[in-house]
């Protein structure tokens, strides 16, 4: 490919001010960030603008799934070569995604998956261990997809990876919903190591365990209602 | 006597209303169009209710109408659920495009997103 590389970072932050300008600003060097603040009441949409990134407000939390996808079609709409989906609250490395999007190109894939079991994980809990494990049993016997981690924010597509995909999920069952979608569009894919830092800022923003339950129901009414 | 000819024209109503809406689930549809047509005429013989109850396996009538309706409310909430849903992504494609057509692209065109990397 000669087109020029064009790295969009993708945001999805929702009360996200205490670290959204530090992340955006870790960012920008390396490429164009959209974040998308997901109805938040805090000071997201100005901390992020003034950090440098592309700002898009959505006037109603309408979750995370929908922000994702919202800041992609932006991205692709602006020309992104590569689009990454990046956590707001600085669980992931910068360095992780610049590898990954090397990778990207370097084995012609649509999309590279960060993995933490591949990878290393600081500071998580064993009871999450457990539930994202569940999640990869889950994965395989619903995609048929062998994968190592399927919960992982850190993902890296091509452009035709990133076009391939349509969100339809709002909420959290969207993790799954991207990989249905590159089993069934049968998009390249690899899974790369990952380093996710969990601090107590980034677990108290996290998912609840309990949340598992209304994301296996999104799911299923998600199937019922195609 | 008195209690048939109320029922009766309760289920009349519930057909015709039943009968000019629009459903989203057009199984829903047809099921309330048939339990109000089926209570219409068991209403005015309630023994063949019960011959029906038996030979089904169901002791009585009643038991009969409570198990139906249950099915019923079943197939309601599952519509209402499906209607949700629908609401529910037309509401953030609108909040979608509201916020593309919106967006503040960052004041320094260092960050605009064009060639950061590498010029072509």
């Amino acid at each position: 490919m000669t087109a020029p590389r064009a790295v969009w970072f993708v945001i999805a932050a929702m009360n996200e001010g205490a670290m959204i300008g530090e992340v955006v600003a870790s960012l920008t060097p390396h490429g164009a960030v959209v974040v998308v603040d997901d109805g938040s009441h805090d000071e997201t949409s100005e901390f992020a603008s003034a950090a440098g990134a592309h700002l898009l407000r959505h006037l109603l939390n309408r979750g995370q799934g929908a922000a994702l996808q919202t800041g992609i079609q932006y991205a692709l709409r602006n020309g992104a070569s590569h689009v990454v989906t990046f956590d707001a609250d600085g669980q992931h490395r910068v360095e992780d995604a610049l590898a990954m999007v090397a990778r990207c190109d370097e084995a012609g894939l649509d999309a590279v998956l960060g993995s933490r079991f591949l990878g290393a994980t600081v500071g998580m809990g064993w009871r999450k261990g457990l539930v994202l494990r569940a999640a990869v049993i889950f994965t395989r016997l619903t995609t048929g997809l062998r994968l190592t981690d399927t919960h992982n924010g850190l993902r890296v597509f091509s452009r035709a990876g990133a076009q391939a995909l349509e969100i339809r999920q709002d909420r959290m069952a969207h993790a799954s919903e991207i990989l249905a979608q590159i089993a069934r569009r049968g998009l390249r894919y690899e899974e790369a190591p990952v380093t996710i830092i969990y601090t107590e800022y980034s677990i108290a923003k996290g998912q609840r365990l309990s949340n598992a339950v209304r994301i296996l129901e999104d799911l299923v009414m998600g199937r019922l209602a195609r | 006597m008195i209690f048939s000819l109320l029922a009766s024209a309760i289920l009349i109503v519930a057909f015709s209303a039943t009968l000019l809406r629009r459903f989203d689930l057009p199984i829903l549809k047809l099921a309330l169009l048939g339990a109000s047509l089926a209570g219409l005429y068991f209403v005015w013989n309630p023994e063949h209710l019960t011959w029906l109850a038996h030979m089904v396996g169901v002791g009585r009538g009643a038991d009969l109408v409570a198990y139906g309706s249950s099915l019923l409310f079943f197939l309601t909430v599952v519509a209402i659920a499906a209607r949700r849903r629908d609401a529910d992504q037309q509401l953030t494609r609108l909040v979608r495009e509201i916020a593309v057509l919106h967006a503040r692209p960052p004041a320094d065109r260092r960050w605009s997103g064009r060639d950061t990397d590498e010029k072509p």
